[in-house]
């Protein structure tokens, strides 16, 4: 069609010029320059960065949240080739590579202490005075439930452990039963006694145990063996063999307990600190294979849900989570103190940012459309006693390609030491050396009221529609089940295609089969892992159900992929 | 097709093989040496016992993989030779409720406590109340983003046909979070006065044994949330008549499986002088691919009305033995009343129990109370259809109740 046009243009011109006319006088007087098209570079890679760029713009295009998700997996019926990113596994030296996979700089955060606000300046301090006296009241109006909350789970566990006949759990199982009961009596607890207070707990949603997942980019990795070789093979891709490539990450994990909001937490970083590319430069890369630290990979859809399903805009936006440590006991002693505090800094990070990317995606933008406003979120990593507070500010989701080098915005994260909430619980049951310290640390993070509310056009630019307003049931049924269906991960009907050890031997290494038929993908030329998801047969529809047609018309059912 | 081997009676090999089977069992031919030579005074050894002498071998201790289970059998530590009808979460009372009454020696009284009827009556709730219960609802029900393989879908005219698996929220998880969150609306309203004096807990385990005329009875139950209140509810005023339902000939301890195994002590999951460790409410969940009759049959209201009434007897029964001693036997001296709710995420069953004693003979004069009204379903249905969320039949009722319950004291 578009050569067609082309053609007609020349054609016009053609008849036009014979015709004795000026091609001058078509052209607007004003503009004394023509408007000539862009110049398009023909090279290779230059046509591979074209496509990509126009397949993001796509994505872009696509009007629901449900739909962007299907379109990202578009490209893959057996899913992507995944770097395994999960919260209960964070090996030795996993900083770096966590910052780098989240373009994320590290800061440290000051802890409230009564005598801070005196240093400051004096209009600065008279409202941090004010402040200090409420949090000083609070803390005293807290304290004893507080104590009290921490008393009754600690003999809940007690009794717990004695009942007889349970099986023994393992040290990081019994952790995380501890670590449960204490979050959710303390939430509770906190939730009740500032309530009064601060009405914005009044309308949180609470997800226990919530499903959080996200899928990204991220470019700048070393190319591994496999890629290199088989860019070697081909003539003109051999000088591109060393080049980085992208590797696509998928994080898993359920936190203790999450609070959302509808409204937004305020940033903390303002636009001019967060668009630093002198900083970003700094950034710690990670070049080698993600494999070589200790993670795995694995072949999924790519999957980003903050715990619930999208449906319209309501608390979509997150205020707090409660981390699990207990994996941690699983690591060495031998890795040290620093590598503790820095696995801690690792799991922070890309909690905080798979969750605000899986908010992300809710709001239309995904890790290759870039987010107009920044986010927020809190996050707090316990294992009951010792408590590591963190926030995060999310300014950058493009990590891909070029965008490692070239993207100036960068996310923050600041966090604190893990800081004991009490010293033990005594064995009559008491508590023992309660550190107010933390608790007001953590009274701040529930006392941060989210204020930021957007119009709808400006939270959600790139999402046109909703699923629920579309009008054909068959489509939004399509749409809903293919959706769910992707994020299940469910194995699909027939597996993938293999080849069987005899098959590398005698016929691929070595052609020995010459006269056999050649029936099996590998050599038809198909490579299964590139299947794209809509190559599938389509569902029949009985004839019974669609009456008054011929008996060959609409035999299938009508897809709806992007 | 050949059913026999045919015999190569003629074949040369067959002979040999023959051949070398007779002659491998020789026997060998008595020579008279032995006795000879023990008329001569020499020992005779059997050849056998000096060629393979018997070395001991010894037991290796292996660790294996796993602890070495301990059999079911009298050998077991918790063995006794006295049976024990062990209640436990999975069991169904096949009478229903007045099996349920017989066994743990109460009356059933058709109506809430008049507090708790006044409450319902009387609690003014705001308005926006029913939009937050529907997306309560809706949030545990639809919303939230779980995919685990949920359990097979049988179809009752083609028994045998094998259905797509579907992923979706388990049951367990609905209902935790259903609880959860109608409590997290409850507490809402009722303010922190009155939230503070409550303490809740998930998957608590209550246990405790009894005698009834001669057999032992053992109850170890599981409740999936419970609270516990920093005062006990104060027992119900009135005095209510009645008699239990005769179950002839069925006896009281039918469909109840004996076990050898079992453990009597009382168990309750908090110690006394904690601040909150009165039992206030307890919430079971009902899965019916658990909980099933022996027969097969579906369990009915009254056998799920049972299970409520149970539940609420064990934890008063096990919090009455805590306070009073295991010695205690007979009437309390202060009645302990639990209130129990029952629910498999649609429909709900609350009753109250009133434990006034322990002594659950057929001769006990004095009796316990149950309070009780029908089944109430919070929805017909709830579901995603072609993209969008559908609550049908929404119930407000229930809220009311569950409300009620919660702010009574």
């Amino acid at each position: 069609m578009l050569k067609l046009n082309l053609v007609n243009q020349l054609r016009t011109t053609y008849k036009r010029c014979l015709a004795g006319q000026s091609l001058q006088v078509q052209l607007n007087p004003t503009e004394a320059e023509p408007a000539y098209p862009e110049i398009r570079d023909p090279s290779f890679k230059a046509r591979k960065q074209k496509d990509a760029a126009d397949w993001h713009e796509e994505i872009r295009q696509v009007p629901t949240v449900e739909e962007k998700m299907i379109k990202i997996n578009m490209p893959r019926y057996y899913g992507y080739k995944v770097v395994d990113f999960n919260d209960s596994k964070i090996p030795y030296n996993a900083l770096p590579l966590t910052q780098h996979y989240t373009r994320t700089v590290v800061e440290d955060l000051e802890l409230p202490s009564p005598s801070a606000s005196a240093s400051t300046s004096p209009e600065v301090a008279d409202q941090g005075d004010k402040n200090t006296s409420i949090e000083d009241a609070l803390v005293k109006a807290t304290r004893e439930d507080v104590i009290e909350a921490l008393e009754f789970a600690h003999d809940y566990y007690k009794h717990l452990e004695k009942l007889p006949n349970s099986t023994q759990p393992s040290d990081v199982e019994r952790e995380r039963i501890l670590t449960q009961i204490i979050v959710e009596q303390l939430n509770r607890t906190l939730l009740q006694a500032l309530g009064e207070e601060y009405k914005h707990l009044e309308e949180v949603e609470v997800d226990y145990n919530p499903r959080h997942e996200a899928f990204w980019a991220v470019g700048g990795v070393d190319p591994p063996k496999n890629v290199q070789n088989s860019k070697k093979g081909r003539e003109w891709q051999k000088d591109d063999a060393n080049e980085s490539i992208d590797r696509l990450v998928q994080y898993t994990g359920t936190p203790y307990l999450s609070l959302r909001h509808r409204k937004q937490l305020s940033p903390w970083k303002t636009p001019a600190e967060s668009e630093d590319l002198s900083l970003s430069k700094q950034l710690p890369r990670f070049k080698h294979d993600p494999r070589t630290l200790g993670y795995s990979t694995k072949h999924q859809h790519a999957t980003n849900v903050p715990g619930y399903w999208p449906k319209g805009n309501e608390h979509n936006f997150g205020l707090l989570s409660f981390q699990s440590r207990a994996h941690l006991q699983l690591r060495p002693k031998s890795y040290g103190e620093q590598d503790l505090q820095e696995a801690l800094h690792a799991l922070a990070i890309k909690s905080s940012y798979a969750w605000l990317l899986a908010q992300a995606n809710y709001n239309g933008f995904n890790t290759y459309n870039e987010l107009t406003y920044p986010m927020n979120t809190q996050t707090v990593i316990t294992n009951g006693r010792e408590w590591s507070f963190y926030e995060y500010q999310l300014n950058t989701l493009l990590l891909h390609g070029n965008h490692q080098e070239e993207n100036p915005r960068v996310n923050f994260c600041r966090g604190t030491k893990p800081l004991p909430l009490y010293a033990e619980i005594s064995s009559s049951g008491k508590c023992v050396d309660f550190n107010d310290t933390t608790l007001r640390q953590l009274l701040n993070f529930y006392a941060n009221v989210p204020s930021i509310q957007r119009s709808i056009g400006e939270q959600q630019p790139y999402v046109a529609s909703d699923i629920t307003a579309y009008e054909n049931t068959e489509q939004r049924d399509f749409i809903t089940k293919t959706f769910k269906h992707l994020a299940s991960n469910r194995p699909r009907h027939l597996e993938l295609p293999e080849i069987y050890l005899w098959e590398k031997l005698y016929k691929i290494d070595n052609k020995n089969r010459a006269m056999e038929a050649k029936r099996r993908f590998f050599e038809l030329d198909v490579n299964p892992w590139q299947r794209p998801l809509d190559q599938h047969d389509k569902e029949y529809v009985p004839r019974a159900l669609r009456p008054g047609v011929r008996k060959n018309q609409n035999r299938f059912k009508k897809t709806y992929y992007p | 097709m050949r059913l026999t081997k045919t015999l190569c009676a003629q074949h040369l090999g067959w002979h040999f093989k023959k051949h070398w089977l007779v002659q491998g069992k020789r026997v060998p031919k008595e020579t008279g040496a032995a006795a000879e030579l023990l008329k001569r005074g020499v020992q005779v050894k059997n050849p056998e016992d000096l060629l393979n002498a018997k070395v001991e071998k010894k037991l290796v201790d292996i660790v294996g993989t796993r602890e070495k289970t301990i059999l079911e059998d009298t050998k077991h530590p918790d063995w006794h030779s006295t049976v024990c009808h062990s209640y436990s979460d999975n069991s169904v009372l096949i009478g229903g409720l007045p099996q349920a009454q017989v066994l743990t020696n109460c009356i059933e009284i058709p109506t809430f406590p008049k507090q708790i009827e006044d409450t319902i009556a009387s609690q003014q709730l705001p308005k926006s109340i029913d939009k937050s219960i529907r997306h309560a609802i809706l949030a545990s029900h639809v919303l939230d983003a779980e995919q685990v393989k949920l359990p097979k879908v049988r179809v009752p005219e083609r028994p045998r046909f094998n259905l797509p698996r579907s992923y979706g929220i388990s049951h367990e998880r609905v209902n935790r979070l259903l609880v959860n969150k109608l409590l997290h609306e409850t507490e809402k309203l009722a303010g922190r006065s009155v939230s503070i004096r409550k303490r809740f807990i998930d998957n608590a385990t209550f246990k405790t044994s009894l005698n009834k005329d001669g057999d032992l009875l053992g109850f170890s139950i599981n409740a999936e949330k419970v609270v516990f209140a920093n005062r006990a509810i104060e027992a119900i005023k009135g005095k209510f008549e009645g008699d239990l339902p005769d179950l002839y000939p069925m006896k009281t301890t039918i469909s109840i499986p004996k076990r050898h195994i079992y453990q009597t002590e009382n168990f309750y999951p908090l110690r006394t002088d904690i601040s909150c460790s009165h039992p206030h409410t307890i919430f079971t969940v009902f899965n019916k691919h658990l909980v099933k009759n022996s027969h097969g049959s579906e369990v009915t209201t009254s056998q799920l009305h049972a299970r409520t009434l149970v539940k609420a007897f064990v934890v008063a029964a096990a919090r009455a033995r805590q306070l009073h001693g295991d010695s205690l036997e007979g009437a309390l001296p202060k009645p302990i009343v639990v209130q129990s709710v029952q629910t498999d995420g649609r429909t709900f069953h609350f009753g109250v129990l009133q434990l006034n004693t322990l002594d659950l003979g057929a001769n006990s004069t004095t009796k316990n109370y149950w309070f009780q009204r029908q089944n109430y379903d919070l929805f017909s249905d709830c579901s995603y259809e072609a993209g969008r969320t559908h609550l049908e039949n929404y119930n407000g009722d229930v809220f009311r109740i569950f409300n009620a319950f919660y702010n009574n004291s």
